[in-house]
């Protein structure tokens, strides 16, 4: 019986195929546009709830206050009692005001960040709860206690787990309030929030707030709230601690001879790295915040009596009109500030070497730093900056002058060698002498791809090559690069997919690329040599001379934030011996004339005045 | 008027003059010139300099009459309506010559780079790059220019240098030429090429002072000058006046002659980027000429949305010629006669009128 059921089930089960019962997969509704969102009712009754709940805490207590006031009246009069009744009758008074029926629905219409402390500590609390989401919320850290004193005041702290140091909150925040008063104190004689800044609280950095706004701004960059109960300021104590990365070497400007430490992702430190190296007054920080939800920190440095006051405003103009949530790093900050953000050409510097940093704020450029990232961008620049490094100053002017000559040889073969190959491969073959002509035409015999997508193969192995070398693990990088590029390119002849002459000119061209010190610039021309190689396909020679002059012509015409791109080439101005070639560091006597700096002379006209001098010994 | 361009130095005025009139150094100009005035014509450029630099203070007194440009003080001599005609008058010289120079250039294009090409899409080439030009500004293609002329300078001087071993300078003699008298004439009459050099006195404005402009152009077009003089002189040197008035381009034949080992030799290919570039340049430059004096003739707010059709015209019009012998015919009938109203004739009107008006004020 048993097994008959069992196969009846089975074929019923197998005839009356029954779909499994699983719950209708996740769909993320679509929002219609032009359709307002319908108001929930029960948002009004939430909200009419928290009115009718403040309310009750207040009428508690008041309750209770009349009830310690009845106790108090009936035991013998003291002074201090009294007085500590009058001031928590006073503050019941004010928050009586506070929770009027017309004020609160004028609160409740205003942005919260812009409502003002309130003397009750428990709508405080309850505030911050609603700000930051709790209980879902687990950063937020509330930390309840009593301050001794007379009378004894209710105290609550508010900080971010992760952003503060706990041990600057145990030693100079709880410890000085809880365990080294006396019971005798008495915060609430005059303003407490002043007695306690100056009396009793060792933090270095403590001030107080009126506005949650500003509260949370504290909050959120690793500072303390401390609410009194009946005061209605904070107290924001400085308790920053978040740990970061220390300062290491530079990854991507490496130098010989220069500095050896690059920025960080925060902020003070990087600002504190640059005034190092310049410890003058005159070296100004001025911080705002970018992002409408991240609130992220934003550094704008320069020499106060060098810069060109001008570019100072125009940079704070662009950096306060950019309305963004979150701005993600440096370089995203960048592309918000350019002027020509469809030109892949970099018209910023972004350097991660605070010495690059100094030198540049010296000529009176402007650096501007962010919280979280750990390069600069330097604007204003021309092209030619991007071709110097660190170090160039290091170096004999001779030696610099060569390997600065190297890097522009570099880049104009990176930008025309494939182009002018295939120019003259296709189009003007006359101009290859003919015992290599017949050793290339010998090489490509096997090959069966024409030139132009034998060297676009070549290129986008190469670009291929680059971008996993960057992208996989540092150990493996230098293993997959010298993979890809001995074995592949062997492999790629051996097969006759390539001549031998295409892995030339491709690995000739990657190698110059790097020598262009500027890792966006040198994206911008490799891009640009497609471009080259196909007008050259296209037109031959006559193409490349297109390329060529619609580049320069577009060149000329981009500006960083206000100083043409070229100059001092075009347009010209007064140059120091320091574009493409540079000359001996004592010639360096004026600053970029493009930039306008308040004080054109950098050295004195005979900067090694010694050697106008006697001698060490032959003063006589 | 939002075409007023931006603010020039001398650099930008060397440098525009430089390139509107170096043009006939790739063009069929010099043989015609040799055919005329025998082996002497290659000081046909000199004299024309000369001749400006002589026009150059009649010039600089009439712009003493207006805070303007030469159109303002045009018609602060002349009145409304011979402004309007004379701005006409150069609008048309500034378009005729961007279409001749169009044709010929897209021609040599065909004949010397890329014989397999379309004629007409040699034409859309140059178009489009003279609208690229023209669309980032007169400031930007001045600026253009003046990084460019270095790198044009050594490549003209490295080609004249590589054929020396071609040179015979007997060939420069007039001994068997048509005379002092006829080549001084025509020196003068070849003072048409020149016709660049008027473009900083019509944007005046945008340069600094009367004496940036003075500067421009007589290092702007000296050097143009020296430069065209030294190429005929190589190039008659190179092939004597009797051959030389048979070549089409003498440029790219100086260039084919150079031969200096296995190795070094049919370089000309790599020249073609020195004069398509100089070709380019220069037509973007005659027709911003003449866009912006026809804003200025119309009151026209803006030159921009005149650009495309402006070039699609000048285009069609440098198709319309059915062989490139009669543009060459044209080119140089209207160089040495119509140009020379514009380079010559207007601005000794101009003068005489200024100094007819400070004759009347004095009396």
């Amino acid at each position: 019986m048993n097994i008959i059921t069992k196969n009846f089930k089975a074929l019923k089960e197998l005839i009356l195929y029954k779909p499994p019962e699983i719950p209708s997969p996740f769909v993320l509704g679509e929002k219609e546009e032009g359709r307002p969102e319908p108001v929930s009712p029960l948002d009004q009754i939430h909200a009419d709830a928290d009115m009718h709940a403040s309310l009750l805490r207040c009428a508690e207590r008041l309750a209770k206050a009349l009830e310690k006031a009845r106790k108090i009246l009936t035991q013998p009069l003291r002074t201090e009692t009294l007085a500590s009744l009058a001031k928590e009758l006073e503050a019941l008074q004010e928050q009586q005001a506070q929770l009027t029926p017309l004020l609160q629905a004028y609160n409740r219409k205003q942005d919260p960040l812009d409502q003002t402390v309130s003397t009750s500590l428990q709508e405080n609390r309850l505030m911050l709860e609603r700000l930051y989401n709790l209980p879902a919320n687990k950063d937020l850290v509330m930390r309840e206690l009593t301050i001794p004193g007379t009378p004894p005041v209710a105290a609550i702290l508010f900080f971010i787990d992760g952003l503060i140091d706990k041990d600057t909150i145990n030693l100079a925040v709880l410890q000085p309030l809880m365990l080294l008063g006396n019971t005798h104190r008495q915060l609430y004689d005059g303003r407490p929030t002043t007695r306690l800044i100056t009396e009793y609280l060792p933090s270095n950095q403590v001030r107080t707030a009126t506005t949650f706004g500003d509260v949370l701004d504290s909050l959120n960059l690793g500072d303390t709230a401390l609410f009194l109960d009946g005061v209605s300021e904070a107290v924001l104590l400085e308790t920053k601690g978040q740990e970061h990365r220390s300062i290491d070497r530079p990854q991507m400007e490496q130098s010989v001879r220069g500095s050896q430490s690059a920025f960080t992702e925060t902020l003070r430190v990087n600002t504190g790295l640059v005034r190092a190296i310049l410890r003058t007054s005159d070296l100004t920080t001025e911080i705002s915040n970018i992002g409408v939800r991240s609130n992220t920190l934003c550094a704008v440095m320069y020499l106060h009596s060098l810069v060109n006051p001008r570019l100072v405003q125009e940079m704070k103009r662009r950096l306060d009109g950019i309305k963004v949530d979150h701005v993600t790093s440096a370089g995203a900050l960048l592309l918000q500030l350019i002027d020509h953000p469809m030109l892949p050409f970099p018209q910023a510097l972004t350097t991660e070497r605070p010495d690059r940093v100094a030198a540049a704020l010296l000529e009176g450029r402007l650096a501007v730093l962010l919280d979280g990232s750990p390069f600069a961008i330097v604007a204003p620049i021309s092209m030619f900056t991007l071709f110097h490094t660190g170090e160039d100053f290091s170096f004999s002017w001779i030696a610099a002058s060569f390997l600065r000559l190297l890097r522009f040889i570099g880049t104009f073969l990176t930008l025309t060698l494939p182009a002018i190959y295939i120019a003259i491969s296709y189009f003007h073959q006359e101009a290859i002498p003919t015992d290599m002509i017949l050793a290339i035409a010998a090489a490509r015999e096997r090959v069966p791809f024409p030139s132009i997508l034998e060297i676009l193969m070549m290129e986008f192995a190469f670009e291929l090559l680059r971008e996993a070398g960057t992208r996989i693990p540092s150990l493996l990088g230098p293993s997959i690069g010298i993979v890809g590029g001995i074995i592949l390119g062997q492999a790629a002849v051996s097969a006759g997919i390539v001549s031998p002459i295409t892995v030339v000119i491709v690995a000739v061209t990657g190698l110059a690329s790097f020598a262009i010190p500027d890792y966006s610039y040198s994206y911008a021309i490799r891009l640009f040599r497609f471009v080259l190689e196909i007008l050259a396909f296209m037109l031959g020679l006559v193409g490349v001379a297109c390329g060529l002059l619609a580049l320069t012509a577009l060149l000329c015409s981009v500006k960083s934030l206000g100083v043409p791109y070229l100059s001092p080439v075009a347009p010209k101005t007064r140059a120091g011996y320091d574009i493409v070639l540079r000359g001996p560091i004592y010639t360096q006597e004026l600053r970029p004339d493009d930039l306008n700096a308040q004080d054109r002379r950098r050295q004195a006209g005979v900067s090694r005045q010694w050697r106008e001098e006697p001698p060490a010994g032959r003063e006589e | 008027m939002s075409y007023q361009p931006g603010h020039m130095g001398l650099a930008e005025g060397m440098a525009l003059i430089f390139a509107a009139t170096l043009a006939p150094v790739f063009l069929t100009t010099f043989p015609f010139s040799v055919d005329t005035a025998g082996p002497l014509a290659w000081s046909a450029p000199i004299i024309s300099y000369l001749e400006f630099i002589i026009l150059l203070y009649p010039l600089l007194y009439v712009m003493r009459h207006s805070a303007q440009d030469l159109y303002g003080a045009c018609r602060e001599l002349l009145g409304e309506w011979p402004t309007r005609l004379i701005a006409f008058y150069y609008v048309t010289l500034y378009l005729l010559d961007a279409v001749l120079l169009l044709r010929q250039f897209a021609e040599n294009t065909l004949i010397t780079a890329l014989p397999a090409l379309e004629f007409e899409a040699a034409i859309i080439l140059y178009g489009i790059m003279a609208l690229i030009l023209l669309y980032i500004g007169i400031e930007s293609l001045a600026q253009t220019s003046y990084i460019l002329m270095p790198l044009l300078i050594i490549g003209l001087l490295l080609i004249l240098a590589l054929a020396s071993s071609r040179y015979n300078f007997l060939f420069l003699t007039p001994w068997n030429g048509t005379g002092l008298v006829t080549v001084g004439f025509w020196g003068v009459r070849a003072g048409g090429i020149n016709l660049g050099a008027l473009l900083p006195f019509f944007l005046a404005t945008s340069f600094q002072n009367r004496r940036t402009l003075k500067n421009a152009v007589v290092y702007g077009l000296g050097l143009s000058a020296l430069l065209r003089t030294a190429a005929f002189v190589c190039y008659t040197a190179a092939f004597g006046a009797s051959i030389s008035r048979e070549k089409l381009l003498p440029f790219y034949e100086l260039a084919r002659l150079v031969y200096l080992s296995r190795f070094v030799q049919r370089i000309e290919a790599f020249f073609i980027i020195v004069w398509s570039i100089m070709g380019m340049i220069n037509i973007a430059i005659d027709i911003f000429a003449a866009l912006y004096l026809l804003c200025r003739l119309f009151n026209l707010p803006a030159l921009r949305p005149l650009m495309l059709p402006m070039v699609m015209i000048v285009g069609e019009l440098a198709m319309l010629p059915p062989a490139v012998t009669e543009v060459v015919v044209i080119y140089i009938t209207a160089l040495f006669s119509y140009y020379n109203i514009g380079t010559l004739v207007i601005p000794l009107i101009l003068f005489c009128a200024a100094l007819l008006r400070k004759w009347r004020e004095a009396a």
